[in-house]
């Protein structure tokens, strides 16, 4: 129920009806007995002055009244009327009404909801941005052996999910694409992972391991060999850190990352970045005109079709003799299945080591070649050794039991990560 | 069609509520963009708008500061804005208050009170007391009536002048009420003693300055246009207008002549009918003690 307006009839009946005495003076009695028989009698003879009136008020209120009104009624009327027809504007207003493009508190409301919303992003722009700066304080701050164990490690996860939301919030406003889900759509198709509230950076940087000595393995093992085969592309680039690397090294490189809020940082390093979809931009650039490709830890994020024909293009886009590197977990090595593989959710599938050899080589490659790395020594069984002087049947079952172990060890605890290496086929001799 | 200005915004870690409430009072034509030391500044940028918390030894200019409670933004010669229930207010400051205007409330000017009064048949020299859990009204010198609080609105708008403190103080400068307060209650909405409220330390010395405001009524008009000018000067909307006629933000449109750009808008010929109209209903009211005031004119749009 809406409260009259304070300045009605009614909100001064209802002031008037609480009429009692505040903080009343101190009188004689004498006097406060006269005022109080005064007032009684005021109100004794106010209310039989009303019963007696009241009808005849209300009579005459009523004939009056209705003559008043009818005499306004038609007087606003005819006034309402000549305004109307004689104003051009008004059939103007009466058009747009009429299409209904004349909603004014629609309208408003409309524009403030919309305003609101304007200022309230951006103002979580402006708070990330500062995050974003203190942050980078605070990192340099950080002096190596500060003694605070895993500070360093916390502070760049927290740094990097950070610069996720701000990415997020650069481009809020269309499809709300999270890092994982672009990351995995090298080609073309929605990945599985449909969330896009899952930080995968923040993961990343959790579960991966130091990304710094990551790199590091990764310019190790294939620098000298993309060195050969330029231009280098990696697919699905990222930040562009390990292509920042090669090119410290002089090694012609191009990203490819659909990410844009990654591939703005990767050309923050100076690198060529095509912010598109793998099988995009492949089909776009000429036959034969890549030196190299390679993908880390992009493959198996990929539906199978995607994979292979991200594989066929590669080999169609190579120049002969060229190289494409894919390196994945190795999902032979039970402990990575059971653990890293299974770990990470915007996995599609595991890629046994056979598995992509064969694809590769369906997909045009040849000299296909497989590499695998970083065994899992820390859960190895021990090997025992045995001395020369123990009985024949005690080096006979140390020998069983080590041959058991190195087969469980291979099983359980093999490489952890795998690379195929393949070429293309060399130019056919003129 | 003009692209709209753009006010960049440098926001530390915490927003101040009132900012919040500031900028989404900003006119339509102003547009805030978050802004950072360490980019490029949005395009369209006309003027700054820095919390002190992240203020830089060179700002750009124009710019203006939000003090933040604890960062230091003393000694500015440029606009600071207060936010609200800041306890260290300088004169000239902007200050932000995020009390909810009162529901119906609208300037009654002193002329139209006594009319009102009239039709009411209330005393002609009315004034309205507001004390914990009541109020009290009545005629200066006379014995005085009680009612309950809720009734404060109508004593607010129809009283010859008023004694409030706290939110019926703002209630009574919502509806332009001539009022007298206590020291405490001028400075904590900002009020300058003397030019929007009266001040007494004492409730008798109040009430006196009450029942002398009840007879000059030229000064009542001209301590509750200034009260009611003041009161509406902090809200979010009153302070964003007046930070970009510092800041010399362009603007498009004004409230005074919202209704003649509305018409224009829709193509109104000159002489037509609703434009006298238009006209006829912001004139002046003949014969009324307002000082010149025109509270019409002078809303926030």
């Amino acid at each position: 129920m809406s409260s009259p307006d304070p300045t009605s009839a009614e909100a001064v009946a209802q002031l008037r009806s609480q009429d009692v005495p505040a903080n009343p003076e101190p009188e004689t009695p004498l006097r406060e007995t006269a005022a109080r028989v005064t007032a009684r009698g005021r109100r004794v003879a106010a209310r039989l002055a009303r019963r007696g009136m009241a009808p005849v008020l209300r009579r005459a209120e009523a004939a009056v009244g209705f003559r008043v009104q009818r005499m306004v009624d038609a007087r606003m009327e005819r006034m309402v009327a000549d305004a109307l027809d004689g104003d051009p504007a008004v059939s103007q207003v009466r058009e747009i009404a009429e299409r209904g493009g004349l909603d004014p508190d629609r309208a408003r409301e409309r524009d403030e909801a919309v305003h609101g919303a304007h200022v309230n992003l951006e103002l979580l722009k402006g708070e990330l941005r500062h995050l974003q700066e203190t942050l980078d304080e605070l990192g340099m701050a950080f002096a190596p052996g500060a003694g605070l164990a895993g500070a360093g490690a916390r502070y760049a996860e927290l740094r990097e999910s950070v610069y996720a939301l701000e990415r997020r919030l650069r481009t809020a406003g269309g499809a709300p694409a999270a890092a994982p889900v672009a990351r995995a759509t090298s080609d073309g198709t929605p990945a599985v992972l449909s969330s896009t509230l899952f930080d995968y950076v923040g993961f990343e940087r959790r579960f991966r391991g130091d990304p710094d000595a990551i790199l590091t393995t990764l310019v190790d093992r294939y620098a000298d060999l993309l060195s050969d085969h330029q231009p280098v592309v990696d697919v699905g680039c990222g930040r562009g850190e390990l292509l920042g690397m090669l090119a410290e090294r002089g090694i012609d490189v191009i990203g490819v990352e659909p990410d844009p809020g990654m591939a703005a940082e990767a050309r923050a390093r100076g690198i060529r970045v095509h912010e598109e979809l793998a099988g995009d931009w492949l089909r776009s650039v000429p036959d034969g005109s890549l030196g190299a490709i390679i993908t880390t830890h992009v493959l198996e994020h990929l539906e199978l079709d995607d994979m292979i024909e991200l594989l066929e293009l590669a080999a169609v886009k190579l120049r002969p003799d060229s190289v494409f590197i894919s390196e994945t977990p190795n999902p032979a090595s039970l402990i990575v299945l059971g653990n890293s593989y299974l770990l990470d959710p915007t996995h599609v599938r595991p890629l046994h080591p056979s598995l992509l050899s064969f694809l590769c080589e369906k997909a045009g490659f040849r000299d296909v070649r497989l590499r695998f790395y970083s065994p899992a020594e820390d859960y190895h069984l021990p090997m025992t050794a045995v001395d020369e002087d123990v009985p024949g049947w005690a080096r006979e079952l140390t020998g069983s039991v080590n041959k058991g172990f190195t087969v469980l060890n291979e099983v359980l605890f093999g490489p952890q990560d795998y690379a195929v290496i393949a070429r293309t086929p060399p130019a056919p001799e003129s | 069609m003009t692209a709209p200005a753009r006010l960049a915004v440098h926001v530390g870690r915490d927003v101040p509520e009132g900012l919040t409430a500031v900028l989404s009072a900003l006119p339509p034509d102003v547009q805030p963009v978050a802004a950072s030391a360490r980019e490029a500044l949005p395009e369209g940028s006309v003027a700054h708008l820095y919390c002190s918390d992240v203020l830089p030894r060179r700002p750009a200019t124009p710019y203006a500061v939000w003090r933040v409670p604890g960062a230091d933004a003393d000694d500015l010669d440029v606009p600071v804005i207060a936010d609200a229930g800041a306890r260290h207010v300088r004169p000239g400051d902007l200050q932000v208050s995020l009390r909810p205007w009162p529901d119906q409330a609208r300037p009654v000017l002193p002329f139209t009170r006594a009319g009102l009064r009239r039709l009411r048949d209330l005393p002609a020299r009315l004034v309205g007391e507001a004390r914990a859990g009541g109020v009290s009204w009545g005629v200066p010198g006379e014995t005085q009536s009680a009612a309950q609080l809720d009734t404060w609105p109508t004593l607010a708008a129809l009283a010859s002048a008023v004694v409030a403190t706290g939110e019926e103080l703002w209630t009574a400068l919502a509806w332009a009420a001539p009022a007298v307060t206590d020291a405490a209650g001028a400075r904590m909405l900002g009020l300058t003693p003397e030019e929007d409220v009266l001040v007494g330390a004492d409730p008798a010395t109040r009430s006196r300055l009450a029942a002398e405001l009840a007879d000059d009524e030229l000064r009542a008009a001209r301590l509750a246009r200034s009260g009611w000018q003041t009161a509406r000067s902090h809200l979010p909307a009153g302070v964003a207008a007046e930070l970009c006629r510092r800041l010399g933000i362009p603007r498009t449109g004004s409230s005074a002549s919202g209704l003649s750009l509305a018409l224009d808008a829709l193509g109104t010929p000159p002489h037509s009918l609703v434009r006298r109209r238009a006209r006829a209903s912001t004139v002046g009211l003949p014969g009324a003690v307002t000082s010149g005031w025109r509270p019409d004119r002078e809303e926030h749009s």
